[in-house]
């Protein structure tokens, strides 16, 4: 089978086989945990655990155009308009008992923590007294400068050791350190494999752009710990490899290469397609080349002989939980070393974390001659995104890219 | 003596200024999770950085975009045109999302010679306790360096007596406030209370002493009859020359007996008790004492309101939330319930600087009929 035709395949099943894993979970009397993004899921999968993401399945039900009508829910019941979409869009979710694929699995516990963002540890808090659940949230320090103390990985490690407990005592499974650290292994695998795919899109023209990588991050969202995901990275990575060897980018005629920073726009991802119609590919981003490959993007690994230390340090190192500095740094790093044109910023208003600095990225940006341009709108909640306007900034920044591209050849 | 503490909160740049002309090194901070005895036993006077709400003629380019709270737009404003100049460092603790933002901006855009961010944890525990240990640790060995001074046990013990004084005698003021017929009304106490933040503590401590013996030479109550709890983040939100909901519920005939501000209530619950280390007691302190909407289960912090609103016997409940700010936004509706689950009306209002007074005062009124009635 065409390589291609393999990934779609195996995506398509290992989804499907996910979503159905969770429906058939009660019978089978597999517990469901809900947790953010950051997991970490591979401590649950380790364990026998089902992790469900309550955020990732908002961006499903975004994509399927059904967001707004849950953000109206939530907002009813006194949530404000200006906190978190995806938290709006799950509150409304769990309470009207419903989604894209069908209601949210009742989980057995629910775990989020103090590193991500505000909601992370509000928004669990709600779903853990709707549920009646036990709730866990982790913690961990801000990483302002990208280097974190002894004292701090430590402190980190010993809670989520005592969140094992917690699963322990709430789910009925047991720990057992040799499935962690196969998980671990594993994981590093496929952080590497998938950061050799981040590295390649620095390739020109650019073999994957920013519309198909979101697209990709299922495993290492969803799945991430097992051998699937490594499988998958792996056949990704082939696949990449011989589209760089063949000169084969993902647009026929790339004409600019962007940088994008914040969350894809969920219920648009459109957008994108309205940039490659014009030959703009965004060959950089930092949130599936930098959110999610956290520790790997600073070139540091996973070590499974330190398996809870190095959940701590990944986690630590995730994106959100890096100083403004130390973005920006790595933000101009990338843009050199995938050879960007231009940024794209999305002011984001219901992610804070993501949001607050991009007019300082951006003076940084434009000083070393790279254009900027920026637009508001949120992740998950249509109603306020103006489409019209915001593909007029784009035709005028494009204009601007080919104006100093004439200038300068 | 309240004309003298709101002089005091107004001339505090002026104040700082002078200090720093004259050598003294002064350390801003946010919020009640940093150290303020250990930066005292450093030598250097804490000085909490408090929302802008005069209007400035020419507005600075943006660094925020608008889905930010006042406070720390306006304290970054303020930090951009100079007006913390005076400042040698700066210390922001992580408590919340925004905050995070705001040192970043603040580091790459105001110059002050030293900054540092640091997450209190957010559990109670010996892990944690060990944690914030030696996170004070750490900063106590920062701040030794760049103000070249050594931060003994006896030096911590000094200040933390000295914090403590300050504690107890608002602690006695907070009872009067609650008793009944009190001798001290709410707005004398928020405006004392605010003028601490930003008073050098041996000079704050004087200035309670003499509003004591003030106090305790008053017979007449200059305090209205509904009592009023107010649950707020910053004094900005509800006492302020843009909004001064104080005023509001005193000139109702309101008197507010119990606040949950940041810079209030928990700063001052209980003193901070010597036992062995004093380092390992400024870490024990902070970890039980002192914490907000971020750092703690809604259920411990809903909970520990009510018990404040039931003791001190409370007609109703204001519940002032900043816009966008996210960690209380969230608890908003299981808190109302809590309230309104044991008999306390409440009132919710969301403050911005934008929002015009008289619709604030209108609110205000309707729901003193619902108490009156």
């Amino acid at each position: 089978m065409e390589r291609r035709e393999q990934l779609k395949k195996m995506r398509k099943e290992d989804t499907y086989g996910y979503y159905g894993r969770l429906d058939h979970a009660r019978e089978e009397g597999i517990p469901v945990v809900h947790c953010s993004a950051m997991g970490p899921a591979e401590i649950f999968y380790s364990m026998g655990i089902l992790p469900f993401f309550p955020e990732n399945y908002v961006t499903i039900c975004a994509a399927k155009q059904k967001a707004g009508r849950f953000c109206e829910v939530a907002e009813k019941l006194g949530y404000s308009m200006d906190v978190c979409s995806y938290s709006r869009v799950g509150i409304g979710m769990m309470v009207e008992e419903d989604g894209p694929l069908g209601a949210m699995p009742v989980p057995s516990a629910v775990v989020g923590n103090t590193i991500g963002c505000d909601p992370y540890t509000k928004w669990w808090e709600i779903e853990a007294r709707h549920y009646g659940a036990p709730l866990w949230i982790f913690d961990g320090p801000f990483n302002y400068y990208g280097e974190v103390q002894d004292y701090q990985v430590d402190y980190m490690a010993r809670d989520l050791e005592k969140m094992v407990e917690f699963l322990e005592k709430h789910t009925g499974r047991k720990f057992e350190m040799a499935k962690l650290q196969e998980a671990i292994a594993y994981l590093d695998e496929t952080h590497r494999l998938f950061q050799e795919v981040v590295d390649m899109r620095a390739h020109v023209p650019c073999p994957l752009g920013l519309r198909e990588m979101a697209g990709e991050l299922f495993y290492l969202v969803v799945r991430p710990g097992t051998r699937e995901a490594r499988d998958y990275y792996a056949l990704l990575r082939d696949e990449v490899k011989e589209r760089v060897e063949n000169d084969q980018g993902i647009l026929p005629d790339e004409k600019f290469r962007l940088i994008y920073e914040n969350i894809p726009l969920w219920y648009n991802l459109q957008l994108f397609d309205y940039l490659a119609d014009r030959g703009a590919v965004i060959a950089a981003d930092s949130y599936t080349m930098m959110v999610w490959q956290n520790l790997y993007f600073f070139g540091q690994r996973m070590d499974p002989e330190h398996p809870f230390e190095s959940v701590a340090k990944k986690i630590l190192f995730y994106w959100n939980n890096l100083g403004l500095q130390t973005r920006i740094a790595n933000y101009m790093k990338l843009c050199r070393s995938h050879h960007i044109d231009g940024a794209v910023l999305f002011s984001n208003r219901s992610c804070k974390m993501y949001s607050f600095g991009l007019h300082d990225m951006s003076r940084v940006m434009e000083e070393n001659e790279i254009p900027t341009m920026m637009f508001e709108a949120e992740m998950a909640d249509p109603r306020s995104f103006n489409r019209a306007q915001v593909e007029n900034r784009i035709d005028a920044f494009l204009e601007l890219l080919a104006q100093r591209k004439a200038e300068t050849q | 003596m309240e004309e003298n503490f709101i002089r005091l909160f107004e001339n505090r740049h002026q104040m700082a200024q002078e200090a720093h002309a004259q050598g003294k090194k002064i350390v801003g901070y946010i919020y009640t999770y940093v150290p303020q005895e250990l930066i005292h036993a450093a030598g250097a006077w804490p000085m909490q950085l408090t929302e802008e709400v005069q209007a400035h003629g020419v507005s600075l380019p943006d660094h925020f975009p608008d889905y930010v709270c006042d406070y720390l737009e306006t304290i970054l404003d303020e930090g951009l045109r100079g007006t913390y100049d005076y400042l040698d460092g700066l210390i922001v603790p992580h408590g919340c999302e925004s905050l995070r933002g705001f040192f970043g901006m603040w580091c790459m855009n105001v110059s002050t010679p030293f900054t540092y961010v640091f997450s209190p944890p957010n559990k109670i525990n010996p892990a944690a306790q060990e944690y914030l240990f030696q996170e004070f640790q750490h900063q106590k060995t920062l701040l030794e360096n760049f103000l070249s001074t050594q931060v003994t046990a006896s030096d911590l013990e000094e200040s933390i007596g000295i914090y403590n004084e300050i504690r107890s005698l608002i602690r006695d003021i907070y009872s009067l406030r609650s008793q009944d017929n009190p001798v001290v009304s709410g707005s004398e106490v928020f405006s004392l209370m605010r003028a601490g933040l930003v008073t050098p503590p041996e000079d704050f401590l004087l200035q309670l002493k003499a509003f004591m013996a003030q106090l305790s030479s008053r017979s007449n109550s200059p305090a209205g009859k509904t009592r009023i709890m107010v649950q707020a983040l910053a004094f900005e939100e509800c006492f302020s020359s843009v909004l001064n909901l104080v005023k509001m519920v005193e000139d109702l005939g309101g008197h507010i007996v119990a606040d949950d501000l940041n810079q209030g209530l928990r700063w001052i619950t209980a003193p901070l008790s010597l036992e062995g280390d004093p380092f390992a007691s400024l870490a024990r302190y902070y970890l039980e004492e002192v914490t907000g909407a971020y750092l703690q289960p809604a259920a411990r912090r809903v909970e520990n309101l009510l018990q404040a609103a039931t003791r001190a016997q409370v007609d109703g409940v204001i519940v002032c939330t900043t816009k966008y700010c996210d960690p209380y936004s969230f608890e908003l509706p299981y808190l109302e319930k809590a309230f309104q689950d044991k008999g306390f009306p409440v009132l919710l209002l969301e403050t911005s600087l934008s929002m015009p007074s008289a619709q604030v005062k209108n609110r205000v009124e309707a729901f003193f009929e619902i108490l009156k009635a």
